[in-house]
């Protein structure tokens, strides 16, 4: 059964990645992304990755996802795609994408079908995560902390006008 | 029936691919940006895949930092967008060449 349902959830990702390539409207396009990343958030639940899975839906389907249509309703933003895709580079990119497809098929072939290792008790957990994240990996969570202050003091800095025109 | 990590793995390689597809094609540069969270969402499927398959809960924290810096991510760009728009009003990759030489 679970399996199913994992494979169902996969499908449902790409065809939401799929939507939002081929919308021309913007606000059709996140709610497609929204749906990729809904699915995905149950993906993750399903290989015991809970904590991953929760903060999916917090960050990117509560944070991400409400911003990007804020600013499309701030902006006023209409479907102005006259021409949806940019057909000059349509050929070029077709062909990237394919050799990106191929050199990963190329990898899949070199994969040997292996059954999931065992997993301990706190394999995905708050507490399994929060001992690792305060305990060996402390400094990367520390530089995120700076990253993410960092990145405060810049929007406010792009979206005041006083800090502008001093 | 037991999951497989074959399938996870493709569904993560389309998923990139059909992101860097949407920012070279896409002009809407709102949609540019959501082609660029798809890649991140693609990056962080396979992490998780890896990490269940090895059993190692390490990937978890590669995938809370991706979050991080997605956030951050979004955050710059959308008052970057912000300024482009007050000052050209469109959002067509396009036209937002104030940098060209």
């Amino acid at each position: 059964m679970t399996p199913l349902v994992l494979y169902l959830l996969c499908g449902v990702a790409i065809a939401g990645g799929i939507g939002m390539l081929l919308t021309k409207h913007p606000i059709r396009s996140a709610m497609s992304l929204l749906l990729t990343m809904t699915s995905l958030a149950g993906v993750y639940a399903l290989l015991h990755a809970h904590l991953v899975a929760v903060l999916q839906v917090l960050i990117y389907c509560g944070a991400i996802v409400v911003l990007i249509v804020y600013i499309l309703m701030l902006l006023d933003v209409r479907s102005d795609d006259a021409e949806r895709f940019r057909h000059r580079d349509m050929v070029a990119s077709l062909a990237v994408a394919a050799a990106g497809l191929l050199g990963a098929g190329f990898t899949f072939l070199g994969l040997r079908a292996e059954a999931a290792l065992a997993i301990d008790e706190g394999f995905g957990t708050t507490n399994g995560i929060a001992r690792l994240l305060l305990g060996q990996y402390v400094l990367a969570f520390e530089v995120a902390g700076a990253l993410l202050l960092a990145g405060i003091v810049g929007v406010v800095y792009l979206t005041t006008r006083e800090g502008r025109e001093r | 029936m037991e999951i497989d990590l074959t399938p996870l793995i493709i569904t993560a390689g389309v998923l990139f691919c059909l992101g860097m597809f949407g920012v070279i094609m896409r002009r809407n540069v709102l949609v540019v940006l959501m082609s660029i969270e798809l890649m991140l969402n693609a990056v962080n499927l396979s992490f998780v895949s890896f990490s269940r398959f090895n059993g190692d809960p390490a990937g978890h924290l590669m995938v809370l930092m991706v979050f991080v810096v997605a956030a951050a991510e979004v955050a710059v760009a959308v008052a970057i967008i912000i300024n482009m728009y007050k000052l050209r009003q469109t959002l067509t990759v396009d036209r937002l060449d104030e940098l060209r030489g």
